[in-house]
This record gives structure tokens, sequence and C-alpha cells, in this order.
């Protein structure tokens, strides 16, 4: 499974990383923001774990442009950022996310999360 | 009161009433914009040669009133003095603690990248110890997975600088936020127009940052995630 991390900060992106490869996601594509992700983005990405604040284009904006786009309408998000107010929960989860994760995270709590959106996709 | 009382006290009424607005229209014709230039001095004089010839009385009114305006034009000046003082002090300060905030996140980054480095090269140690030939004899395997398990742990603590760094970004949204109020506010206390020099009157006003930039999050914490992602998770349940 070919999974596509999008944070600006080269720390979060090396760590989250660290997490799939430690889970058993080994193929990683890496993006330091919404507007790279978007060209980084093909029918070969099988999963997005995207931030939400970065320059150019933030995480938010990212989605939805991923899922305006023919071949980003299905492909499984996870947003893992800082930001853990209520409405901007809301606003990810109408944005087209599938799921969220709040920073600091364990690779536990992301292998659950990607469990969940992948049981939900199967089902 | 008799008749000839009265007419005394209509007289100096009227006369009065002329000193105070003539003096008012003199004090008023200094005060504007318009009255450019001249020494302090110069307008003393010719505010006491105008009024020159009045009763005694109105005369020390008039001297009272001159020099309450030469007070007011010296605390006017000293503000001017202070408020540039301040302006620049301040913004010297805040200037080079945004400098430094930005250093503080610029080396926790680099820090942060040099750990992460570390504890790399301290994984492929532990599985080239895995490698060797020596493996799994009492107990090894265990430890070194354990130590596995702890250099994660440790890496996955590195997101402390993700957060420090969105934190401290919004600390310094703050500051450019307080800097640009105190550009407003020494323009409230400009008062150059009051001594004829209306040089900032028609400055244009700064152009405002963002309180925060886009990268930072103002509520980014360390504390209580368990409770955050609880939210979430009954959001997206």
């Amino acid at each position: 499974m070919k999974i596509l991390v999008v944070d600006d900060s080269a720390t979060m992106r090396r760590i989250v990383v660290n997490s799939l490869n430690r889970i058993g996601f080994l193929e990683c594509l890496e993006a330091g923001d919404g507007t790279s992700a978007l060209e980084s983005f093909d029918a070969s990405v099988d999963f997005v774990i995207t931030d939400w604040n970065m320059p150019n284009m933030s995480g938010l904006d990212f989605v939805r442009a991923l899922r305006s786009r023919e071949d980003g309408k299905r492909v499984p998000i996870i947003m893992v950022t800082t930001r853990s107010v209520r409405e901007d929960i809301v606003q990810a989860a109408q944005a087209g996310v599938n799921n969220y994760i709040v920073k600091p995270f364990t690779p536990q709590v992301l292998k659950e999360k990607i469990d969940v959106v992948l049981g939900a996709g199967a089902a | 009161m008799t008749p000839a009382e009265a007419v005394r006290r209509r007289e100096l009424l009227r006369d009065s009433q002329a000193t105070l607005r003539q003096v008012e229209s003199v004090l008023s014709g200094l005060g504007s914009p318009s009255a450019a230039g001249g020494d302090r001095q110069q307008r003393v004089e010719r505010v006491v040669s105008t009024l020159e010839g009045r009763r005694a009385g109105l005369r020390d009114l008039v001297w009272v009133l001159v020099n309450t305006y030469v007070e007011i034009t010296s605390v006017v000046e000293a503000l001017r003095r202070s408020r540039g003082l301040m302006e620049q002090a301040a913004m010297e300060r805040l200037q080079s603690t945004h400098e430094k905030l930005a250093e503080v996140s610029s080396a926790t980054e680099m820090a942060a990248t040099g750990m992460l480095d570390g504890l790399d090269r301290a994984l492929a140690l532990v599985d080239r110890l895995g490698g060797s030939a020596a493996a799994d004899t009492d107990g090894e395997g265990d430890v070194r997975e354990q130590l596995r398990d702890e250099l994660h742990a440790m890496m996955n603590l590195l997101q402390f600088q993700d957060l420090t760094s969105q934190q401290l970004g919004y600390a310094n949204g703050v500051l450019l936020d307080i800097e640009q109020r105190m550009v407003e506010l020494s323009r409230v206390f400009d008062l150059r127009w009051l001594t004829g020099d209306d040089g900032a009157a028609g400055e244009p006003q700064p152009e405002r940052e963002p309180s925060c930039p886009v990268t930072c999050d103002p509520h980014a914490s360390h504390f209580n995630a368990e409770s955050r992602q609880a939210l979430a998770d009954e959001i997206f349940r």
C-alpha cells in the first residue's frame, strides 16, 4: 500500500513515516504542502495522511481539491493535526476527511485509525 | 446697587467678554495647523501686544492664559519626544524578541533532526546486533526488541518540536500584532499638528500582519491529547 504523507514539518514527516513503517506500511511518499501533494498524487496512491496548518495550501484546501478530482474522490484520507476545536474537526469531516488524529499521536492510534478507515472501505 | 455701579458692572462684563473672545481667537490661531512656523516667544509677544491697553486685571488674566498656553505646548513637545523614544525602544525590543523566537524555533528543528538521525543510526545498530551470529542467546532478542521499542518511543516524542514550533509561531504572530498596535498608538500621540508640523498626518496606515501565520495553530498543545482525540472520535464515529 502506497501512502502519501503531507506535512510542512520535516520532523513530523519523518515521525509519521517511521510510525507507518513500524506498523507495516513501508511504501511512503512525502510532500511539504498541499500544492506539492496535489502534484504528487496519482492513481497509485492508496492512502493519504495530511497535516492541516501548512504554507501555500492548507491541508483542508488540499482535501477539498483532492475530493474535487476524479482520481481523488475515493482515496482514504486521515488528517493528523494539532487543531482540536470542534468546529475545525467538523469542517474537516465536511471537506471529506475519513478520520482525524490529534497531535501528539501514538503509532497505536495511527494504526487504529488506518484500520478503521480501511475496514469501513472494505465493508 | 446704585445706577452708576450697575453701569460700571455692565461695562466691566462687556470688556471681559470682548477680551476673552480676543484671547480665544488668538489662541486658536496659534494652535491650528495653519499657524505653522514662528517662534513661541514671538507668538506670546504677539498675543500680549494685541491685548495691551486693557484694564490691569484683564492683563493679568491674559498673562495667566498665555503662560498656560506656553506650558501646554511644552507638555505637547515633551509628549512628542517621549513618543519617539518609546516607539524606538519598544520596536527594538519587540524585533529582538521576534528574532529570538525564530532562532529558538529553528534551533529546535535542527536539534530534532539531529536526534532523529541519531535514533535512526541506533535502530540500525540494533538491527545489526539482531543479525549477528550471537543472536537470540539468553533472551537477547527480547532485550533488542525492547530497545527498539524505546528508540521508536523516543522518536515519537520528538513531535514536541512541531507543537513547540507552532506555539512559537503563534507567540511571534502576537508580537507582530502588538508591534502594529504600538505603531498605531504612537500615531494617536503624534501631536505634530499642534506645533504646526503635520508631516505625519498624511502617512499611509501600515498593513497589519495576520496575528498567527497559516502554519501555526494557536491551540496547539502537548497536554490532554486523549480528551482532544476523544472529541475527534466522537465526531467521526
